[in-house]
């Protein structure tokens, strides 16, 4: 059996690194992006600061004022862009630096002044180096507080869903068991159309599973009927024959064998129209006697096992002589015998008495077969009343007689209830629509 | 023959005049005492034409900026007490002679020796040095931050060595610049330096000079000029009557001119503090008037606005004195047209009156400025322009205004101030201790500032010049045509 899906454990080793770790690469990627259009900007601003500059000290430089240069320069190292300012003339150097303590990011901007636009000859020659360093440390603080702030947003956000949708998480979690069991099971739905279409899955694995044993049981039926008509005709034919076996047990053997053949005609009918709903197919159903039929399936059942054990098997449809009940003869006939086959495998091994009964009420046939075997245990007998298919305990059940029973005698409209105690026995009681 | 020879006579004079007709432009106005020595040129509309001829050491941009001129570069000394300069290479003056330093030499010496209104600007220079052909060392006697920019003087302009000035040459003055000064016919033009770097890139070859009709500002009214650069507002309405107004474009132009009055050393009154307090105090209240009546900008100093170390207020209070019957005497002299709209305008008699005076105003040609103290005046005129840019500019000039030297002249507190602000490197203290001279040289009544006197630029409406801005004289050869 497959293990239920852990959603918890998905969530924590794939869903959340892999979010955590794209988010946190975007965000580096964005603010990277971020910084070079930002120093872009620094350096054109710088180049224009440098030109500024530039213009302011030309004069005080070419007309030899270099105690006003240097007074303009000191003034510029206001600019905390400005790490450096170093002039160099003929006469003298200029170098002005601002108390910088080492920087990573550094840009140096040189002119020569020339003496006139025609002239190539230079008076001084000026350099401001610039330094950015603060954009590092800004980039660097982006990044953190963006990691900082998604991680915070991320377990604050896991946070809540995971409180908010704790019971969803759970009711997924059954809804996908269930649905790897092929049971389904009531849910007080959240999310109400995955509830019902896990509901329909399990339906439909119960169904599919129905399906491939009926398809089974329908192609081995098949081949049983198929071959069975041939012996049959034979047992027939002999039992015609028969002369030092009584009339009364030469008909038995003629209805019996009469019987079996109208099964396996009705297996072979079945197969060839194919497996559709077993539970829809058509029936043909009609008013009829109830008493015999039951007459004929106790007769059939007192011969099979009047030479096995010390099995009584008694009627009285003394109430019941004229009922008339809504039936299909053959399939009445195949539960009754399955039933009659359960009770006598119930009993005791040595010995064991089933009671069959045909009585009515006001508006109902009853039919009741009454044993007084082993009994069927109490969470068995709940399932079984439910219509789920089980066996218990039996040597040969194979659980399928009391559901199919169930759902024929419902086909009919009617109705199939048991009633057991362990070790005391077990009672069948089957209603049937009554002609009034 | 005598037809033969009135043609050949026609022939010719067509001829010259073809060849003048051909980009040939009019430039207005030109003083009747021009051309004249450089050494001796004093007024703004004079000194403007020597800039067309003349190359100084030392250029400005149009922003006013020291850039090259005929020196190519140069170095000053760790003590800023010299500047070695190096003259440019290959270049030659109009006769064909090359640059040397021996020229400059000749040149600058020319100009300290005379003790003239440009020698003032030139007084810190202690000697010139030839080094080499083309390099020379200014030693100078104080570091002067503005040396540079009193060597970029149109009246600095370099001239040959052993040059003299001649007014009955044909070409009165030789120059490195991008025109000549040339008579033709009984005409002085200004014609493009065939040995002018880049020559073949002036648009405007040959400029016809215009001259005032007399000795004032009067121009002549059957000559249209093309183009009139730096001209008063007098000028400006006087141009734009002879034609039809729409034919011209006028734009003003940056203008640091401005007029003064100072007391002066060589008045009968001038160690008289109470004369002279009241004498300033009748002269602010007639300046103020005729800024009003002028509809001219109050000046605020010697200083004017605009150039560092200005001050910004323009009214100081008078006291008008109980009138009494007593009258003392003032003289008043200036030269020039300038003052002649204020005195028309401005009765100052009568105002002088209030102030207990009997005026008496004594009117010199421009010419004889440098002869002002002769007329032994109580207080004097002045309108100029000032030399250049910077304070520098407007005070040195003083001395041969004044008669006396200037630091002389402020008395010892305030001369001390000026050698201060002279030799101050920091410009930012230079500027406010010039503004501080400013407004002593007010305050304590050596002089009271009149009004700004606003510049025009007039030309035709094809004619396109450069951009005038800080720039202190036009430069012809920038002048464009434009092309529709």
């Amino acid at each position: 059996m497959k293990q239920p899906i852990s959603i918890k454990k998905y969530f924590f080793t794939l869903i959340a690194p892999t979010a955590i770790i794209f988010s946190i690469v975007v965000v580096t990627l964005l603010l990277i992006n971020d910084f070079r259009i930002t120093e872009a900007t620094r350096l054109d601003s710088q180049k224009l600061i440098f030109q500024s500059f530039l213009h302011s000290i030309r004069q005080p430089l070419i007309q030899g004022s270099f105690v006003e240069a240097r007074i303009r320069s000191k003034e510029m190292l206001n600019n905390k862009q400005i790490a450096c300012i170093d002039i160099t003339t003929p006469e003298t150097n200029i170098h002005e630096c601002s108390n910088v303590k080492g920087s990573l990011k550094l840009n140096l901007l040189s002119e020569k002044l020339l003496f006139s636009e025609s002239s190539t000859e230079a008076f001084a020659e000026v350099s401001v180096t610039f330094d950015n360093s603060d954009l590092l440390k800004h980039i660097w603080i982006q990044i953190l507080k963006a990691i900082a702030i998604f991680i915070a947003l991320g377990f604050l956000l896991f946070g809540i869903l995971s409180i908010a949708f704790k019971q969803v998480r759970r009711e997924l979690e059954e809804v996908l068991e269930s649905s790897n069991t092929g049971k389904s099971s009531n849910y007080v739905f959240k999310i109400t159309e995955f509830g019902r279409l896990s509901e329909r899955v399990a339906e439909n694995i119960v169904f599919a599973q129905e399906m491939a044993g009926s398809k089974a049981a329908f192609a081995l039926a098949s081949q049983v009927a198929h071959d069975i008509r041939s012996p049959i005709s034979t047992l027939n034919l002999v039992s015609s024959t028969l002369n030092e076996v009584s009339e009364d047990k030469r008909e038995l053997i003629q209805l019996a064998s009469q019987r079996i053949n109208d099964i396996a005609n009705q297996l072979l009918e079945k197969s060839k129209q194919g497996l559709t709903n077993s539970h829809h197919q058509a029936q043909a159903m009609h008013f009829d006697l109830l008493s015999p039929v039951i007459e004929s399936i106790v007769a059939e059942k007192k011969a099979q096992y009047s030479g096995s054990r010390n099995i009584t098997i008694s009627l009285d449809i003394s109430n019941g002589l004229n009922v008339i009940g809504y039936f299909n003869k053959m399939e009445l006939l195949r539960c009754l015998s399955n039933i009659i086959n359960n009770s006598v495998e119930s009993l005791d091994q040595a010995s064991g008495k089933i009671d069959i009964r045909l009585s009515q009420t006001l508006n109902e046939a009853v039919i009741t077969i009454q044993d007084n075997g082993l009994g069927i245990p109490h969470d068995i007998l709940i399932k079984l009343n439910e219509g789920q298919a089980l066996s218990h305990g039996k040597v040969s059940g194979n659980g399928l007689g009391v559901s199919h029973a169930r759902k024929v005698i419902e086909s009919f409209g009617g109705k199939l209830h048991i009633e057991s105690e362990q070790n005391v026995g077990t009672k069948v009681i089957i209603l049937l629509k009554k002609s009034i | 023959m005598q037809t033969i020879k009135y043609s050949i006579f026609i022939g010719v004079f067509l001829m010259s005049n073809l060849t003048l007709a051909d980009n040939t432009y009019k430039y207005g106005y030109v003083p009747q005492s021009f051309p004249r020595d450089p050494v001796e040129v004093n007024q703004f509309a004079e000194h403007i034409l020597l800039g067309q001829v003349l190359e100084p050491l030392i250029e400005t941009d149009k922003f006013g900026n020291v850039v090259a001129g005929l020196a190519e570069s140069w170095k000053f000394s760790k003590d800023g007490l010299s500047v070695e300069l190096k003259i440019a290479n290959k270049r030659k003056f109009s006769n064909g002679k090359e640059l040397t330093a021996k020229d400059v030499k000749y040149t600058l010496n020319r100009i300290l020796e005379k003790k003239s209104q440009s020698s003032n600007f030139l007084s810190s220079i202690q000697e010139v040095k030839i080094l080499n052909d083309h390099k020379i060392e200014i030693k100078l006697k104080d570091p002067n931050v503005a040396i540079l920019k009193a060597l970029s003087r149109d009246q600095v302009g370099i001239v040959p060595e052993n040059w003299n000035f001649d007014k009955k040459s044909n070409e009165a003055l030789i120059g490195t610049g991008p025109y000549r000064l040339l008579k033709l016919n009984d005409k002085w033009h200004f014609v493009v330096n065939e040995l002018y770097p880049n020559s073949s890139s002036i648009v405007i070859k040959n400029w016809e000079l215009l001259y005032f009709t007399g000795q004032g500002i009067d121009i002549p009214q059957n000559e249209i000029p093309d183009f009139v650069p730096c001209a008063t507002q007098a000028i400006k309405d006087s141009v734009l009557k002879l034609n039809n107004t729409k034919a011209f474009e006028v734009f003003d132009q940056v203008s640091f001119a401005q007029t003064s009055a100072w007391w002066h050393p060589s008045g009968a009154n001038y160690d008289s503090r109470e004369i002279q307090n009241r004498a300033m105090d009748f002269i602010e209240y007639a300046f103020q008037k005729g800024s009003e009546v002028l509809k001219q900008r109050r000046a605020t100093g010697v200083i004017p606005k605009g150039v560092s170390g200005h001050t910004t207020e323009s009214k100081l209070s008078v006291n008008k004195p109980k009138i009494n019957q007593k009258k003392t005497n003032l003289r008043i002299a200036y030269s020039g047209s300038m003052f002649d709209e204020f005195i028309k305008q401005v009765d100052l008699k009568k105002i002088a009156k209030e102030f207990n005076f009997d005026l008496e105003v004594v009117r010199l040609e421009i010419t004889d400025l440098p002869k002002i103290s002769e007329n032994k005046p109580d207080m004097v005129f002045g309108a100029w322009a000032g030399g250049f840019n910077d304070p520098e500019g407007f005070i040195a000039l003083l001395s041969g205004f004044l008669g006396k030297d200037f630091k002389a002249y402020i008395g010892s507190s305030l001369s001390k101030l000026y050698l201060q602000a002279r030799s101050e490197q920091d410009w930012t203290k230079r500027s406010t201790i010039f503004r501080e001279l400013n407004e002593r040289l007010r305050s304590e009544r050596y002089m009271a500032p009149g009004w700004g006197i606003p510049l025009y630029v007039i030309g035709k409406d094809k004619i396109n010049e450069e951009e005038a801005t800080f720039r202190y004289t036009p430069r012809l050869h920038l002048v464009k045509i434009d092309a529709k």
